[in-house]
């Protein structure tokens, strides 16, 4: 019981921790971001794919406005109250109450949309309930958001081994 | 009976007559006493088999998705406001009570009222909101600084499934009723109900005695009891049978049960008016009706004219007869001073207050009920009508009514605006569709210009002809073999006949009417080009559009002839929007849902419908498709949402317009809504609206209310972004690719050309070309022309 506690503890301050590395990054601005174009591009005119093509100059592309940081994904203010969630949707899964797991994984998911830890608990509490299916899909849902996390991945696939096993 | 008896008794004179008559007389009267038992007993048994089972057929009661609140939540003051302001929560000083709030500047303190959830209790809970311009900061509970994660609002009652009877029915139970309802109630029909066993001698004397006086009937002498087993257990005909069945019942009923039970039962069984169909009773859902808030949380004036009502619901209707209610609920309060239950002064300051009756279109139930249609629908799949009706289910949906809301009313004025332009006046309609990305669950179904009134649900019953809205369907079936066809593939422009049994031979156009030769892939796309996208169908082959259409979720049969490529295949917006969701969401198919759970009448748990998917297309094409889209939207045939709504959403969206300007189409997501508007004639006439003029203007309406989401590229899709030279496909690079001019090519990582020259990105190094890039003239590999066996 104490063991399952800590690693419960464990793992929440791990999924705070990568929830801080993906802020830290995405507040950088390296990596794609919505913000969409550098501030140097937009005195362009015009482009050169229309320039000889009798496609009406009104076609012709207008840069948006200069990167002035659109909001970025709310995750930073999303963590606690999807954190909350996803730490009781733990607790229902240990208990055996699947159905009612996914419930509340699925209200976290209204929260934090593309949080790709609450995919890939959905995957695992799917896996536990025996649908193998869903867990694959969820897991590969996860996947495809999980960008560079290595370690989630890892466990997507897991998932992924595991239910294709059982299919 | 003893009348007929007795009259050949009578003809027989004498004492030697007497003993039999004796005999007979005895005789009658055990068999009188026996019926009478036996009579009386049967009378026990309806009275005990109605009270003690399920006394009444419930509706469903169908909930809105709550209002979620959290720091980060992107809810403004006024939201919040508008939202308390739509569950009937009270301005207040001080939050004291569940349902009423307190206003300072940038923050709320909420006391809110706790429900039952499918998935969980969520109790009152009194806080403090604070917000910056855009969002909740912070929310901490009452006298104290512990933030609190996450706190939920009850849900909208947003509709209800009524029995055949149309009776509308909240039960409360007894522990819950206000006292100063009990005691008005008391007061003014029963004033001895705690004391008598069910008739009241006293009260029908005094009442006969009223009768007398008046030489008519002007006072009824029944107790609640009385009134409890009339209503409950008998037809309202008047006779005098009815009369001593209803004291016997009456004396019944009180042998069994307390008077808590039978009061109980009483105020949840008395008709107190009527709303359009539905037949109002019980006091809570009085309560929600007059007042729309719950019974627990109104106020002694308020409950003083609920308990006047009963003696004449329709005489003294509140929102119909405001004076004659308002006397009658002085009477009330009067009769309560008088009886000491509140002391004079109170009772003549509450007598000074006026009605505080809600506005109806504020409570008015079935609100929405193009959604309520589709919920229906959807639950008739699983629950029989019986069920549906009777067993006070709660239905647990999708919509939001903050965002069902702005859809109405963007709807309602964009087509007036449009109506009178057109000259089209009434006869111009449309519908709205608005689902959740992430799990496609549907937020806000508008299905015509009157929504509140219901009638023909466009959103869902009229299929019309979604034109070009096809076309997404076409080009990600090309994407989707990227060994054939990248964005950059050269599509040919050229006239174009095909052949048909037994008609003129097809011969499409493009909307201008011109032919350019050929054009990137891409701008087929983006300038809706007719001619370009039914080539590159054919030369796909039908089966793999059709076969796209179906991974984007259209699962029912459809006409497969050449023509589909143009969009001449009919569907609701509703299904229309679901192949855009499919779209938004990366390839992960999720059929749209309105429901997702169903709870018993005491909100134990029967159904969930949980979110499932399936990715049925390659990430990679729909990547593709999706940064095309969201091209069109930059400068293609949906630019003109530019101008409502910011460039950095990323938003995606297509245009669709039918044969000579019939229907208008306009489908297209953010990163967290994918919406569809249609708008036409429900006569299928012409209405000189092409997409771009009569649905997008309206989709911009909307959307640019809501709190959108930019598009975000993922970084996990494998896809390169190539530079791009004149002539070529061009799309608007995102930062860190550093394309020259900002625009380049993306494609599939593993089927870019070796020597084509990537965009140098910031976040690695900068792929060399391996020989020397001319920007005048085209890239061979870009030559990718489709041979063509039609012309």
């Amino acid at each position: 019981m104490a063991a399952q506690q800590n690693s419960l503890a464990l793992q929440l301050i791990r999924h705070a921790l990568v929830l801080f590395a993906a802020i830290t990054v995405s507040s950088c601005g390296v990596d794609y971001s919505p913000a969409g174009f550098p501030a140097d591009q937009r005195s362009r005119t015009t482009l050169p794919p229309f320039d000889q093509t009798p496609v009406p100059t009104d076609t012709a592309p207008r840069l948006p406005e200069p990167a002035q940081a659109p909001a970025p994904p709310p995750v930073t203010a999303t963590a606690p109250a999807s954190t909350l969630l996803l730490a009781s949707a733990r607790e229902q899964l240990q208990a055996g109450d699947t159905s009612r797991a996914a419930a509340t994984l699925e209200r976290a998911l209204r929260i934090a949309p593309n949080d790709p830890y609450l995919w890939h608990e959905l995957a695992q509490v799917r896996l536990t309930a025996g649908e193998w299916q869903q867990a694959i899909q969820l897991a590969n849902k996860s996947r495809i958001l999980a960008g560079d996390d290595a370690e989630l991945r890892q466990k997507n696939s897991d998932i992924i081994t595991a239910a294709s096993g059982r299919m | 009976m003893p009348a007929k008896k007795k009259k050949p008794n009578k003809a027989r004179p004498g004492p030697a007559t007497r003993r039999p008559w004796r005999i007979t007389g005895l005789i009658t009267l055990v068999i009188l006493v026996i019926a009478g038992g036996l009579y009386v007993g049967y009378l026990d048994l309806i009275v005990q088999h109605k009270f003690a089972g399920k006394r009444w057929a419930l509706p469903a009661r169908v909930y809105a998705r709550p209002v979620e609140l959290y720091a980060g939540a992107a809810t403004t003051p006024a939201q919040l406001l508008a939202a308390l302001a739509r569950q009937g929560y009270q301005r207040t000083r001080q939050a004291q009570e569940p349902g009423s709030y307190a206003v300072a500047s940038q923050r709320i303190e909420l006391h809110s009222r706790g429900f039952q959830f499918a998935d969980g209790d969520e109790p009152p809970r009194r806080v403090m909101i604070e917000f910056d311009s855009a969002q909740i900061t912070a929310i901490t509970a009452h006298q104290s600084s512990d933030p609190l994660d996450l706190l939920r609002l009850e849900p909208l009652l947003i509709g209800s499934f009524y029995p055949s009877s149309n009776e509308d029915r909240l039960l409360v139970p007894y522990a819950e009723v206000p006292q100063p309802l009990i005691d008005a109630l008391v007061a003014m029909e029963d004033r001895q109900f705690f004391q008598h066993r069910g008739v009241s001698p006293r009260a029908i004397g005094r009442a006969l005695w009223a009768d007398i006086r008046a030489l008519k009937a002007v006072q009824g002498g029944s107790t609640l009891t009385q009134q409890l087993v009339k209503n409950f257990y008998l037809s309202p005909q008047r006779s005098l049978v009815r009369k001593i069945n209803e004291a016997i019942m009456a004396l019944l009923l009180e042998v069994h049960y307390s008077k808590e039970e039978i009061l109980e039962a009483y105020l949840n069984e008395v008709f107190l008016g009527q709303a359009g169909r539905r037949a109002i009773h019980g006091f809570a859902q009085g309560s929600q009706l007059f007042f729309g808030r719950p019974l627990a949380e109104l106020e002694v004036d308020q409950l003083a004219l609920l308990a006047g009502m009963v003696k004449a619901p329709t005489i003294y209707h509140p929102r119909r007869h405001p004076e004659r209610a308002l006397s009658r609920r002085n009477l009330v309060l009067q009769v309560l001073a008088d009886q000491q239950v509140i002391s004079t002064d109170e009772s003549l300051a509450l007598q000074a207050k006026p009605l505080g009756v809600a506005e109806e279109s504020a409570v008015g139930l079935s609100r929405y009920p193009a959604f309520l249609d589709l919920v229906r629908r959807q639950l008739r799949r699983d629950y029989p009508d019986k069920v549906l009706l009777s067993e006070g289910l709660r239905i647990f949906s999708t919509l939001d009514p903050a965002i069902q809301e702005v859809a109405e009313r963007g709807l309602q004025n964009r087509l007036n605006l449009l109506a009178n332009q057109t000259g089209a006046g009434d006869q111009l309609q449309g519908a709205m569709v608005i689902a959740e990305v992430a799990n496609s669950e549907v937020l806000a179904v508008v299905g015509g210009r009157s929504p509140r009134q219901g009638g023909f649900n466009r959103a869902l019953d009229a299929e019309r002809s979604i034109g070009s809205l096809v076309k997404p369907a076409v080009y990600l079936a090309a994407l989707s073999q990227p060994q054939r066809y990248n964005l950059n593939s050269r599509l040919i422009d050229e006239p174009i006949s095909l052949e048909r049994v037994g008609k003129e031979p097809w011969q499409p156009q493009n909307y201008d009417g011109q032919f350019l030769g050929e054009v990137p892939l891409l701008d087929g796309l983006l300038h809706s080009m007719n001619v370009p996208t039914v080539r590159l169908g054919l030369d796909l082959g039908l089966p793999a559009v059709v076969q796209t259409l179906e991974n984007l979720g259209l699962n029912r049969p459809f006409h497969q002839q050449p023509s589909l490529l143009l969009g001449a295949i009919g569907m609701s917006p509703l299904e229309a929007n679901q192949l855009y969701l499919t779209i938004a969401a990366g390839g992960f198919y999720t059929p749209q849902r309105a429901i997702l759970s169903v709870a018993g009448r005491n909100g134990e748990a029967l159904n969930r419908y949980p979110l499932r998917l399936e990715q049925t297309l390659d990430a990679r094409a729909v990547k593709l498709l999706q940064l095309a889209l969201q091209e069109v939207v930059r400068r293609g045939t949906a630019r003109g949402l530019q101008q409502r709504l910011d460039s950095n959403l990323n938003l995606a969206a297509k245009t669709g317009t039918t044969d000579d300007e019939r229907d208008s189409w306009l489908a297209g997501f953010s990163g967290n809504f994918s919406a569809v508007v249609w708008v036409g004639r429900d006569d299928n006439l012409p209405t000189g609206l092409q997409g771009a003029t009569g649905a997008l203007p309206l989709w911009a309406d909307v959307m640019a209310q809501l709190p959108l989401v930019a598009n975000y590229p993922s970084t996990n899709e494998k896809i390169v972004w190539l530079e791009s030279g004149p002539g070529q496909a061009a799309i608007a690079a995102p930062v860190g690719t550093d394309c020259p001019g900002g625009y380049g090519i993306p494609v599939v990582a593993e089927f870019s050309p070796a020597y084509a020259r990537t965009c140098a990105s910031t976040d690695g190094p900068a792929t060399i070309p391996d020989r020397p890039h001319s920007n005048s003239k085209p890239l061979e590999w870009l030559l990718n022309k489709i041979p063509w066996p039609y012309n």
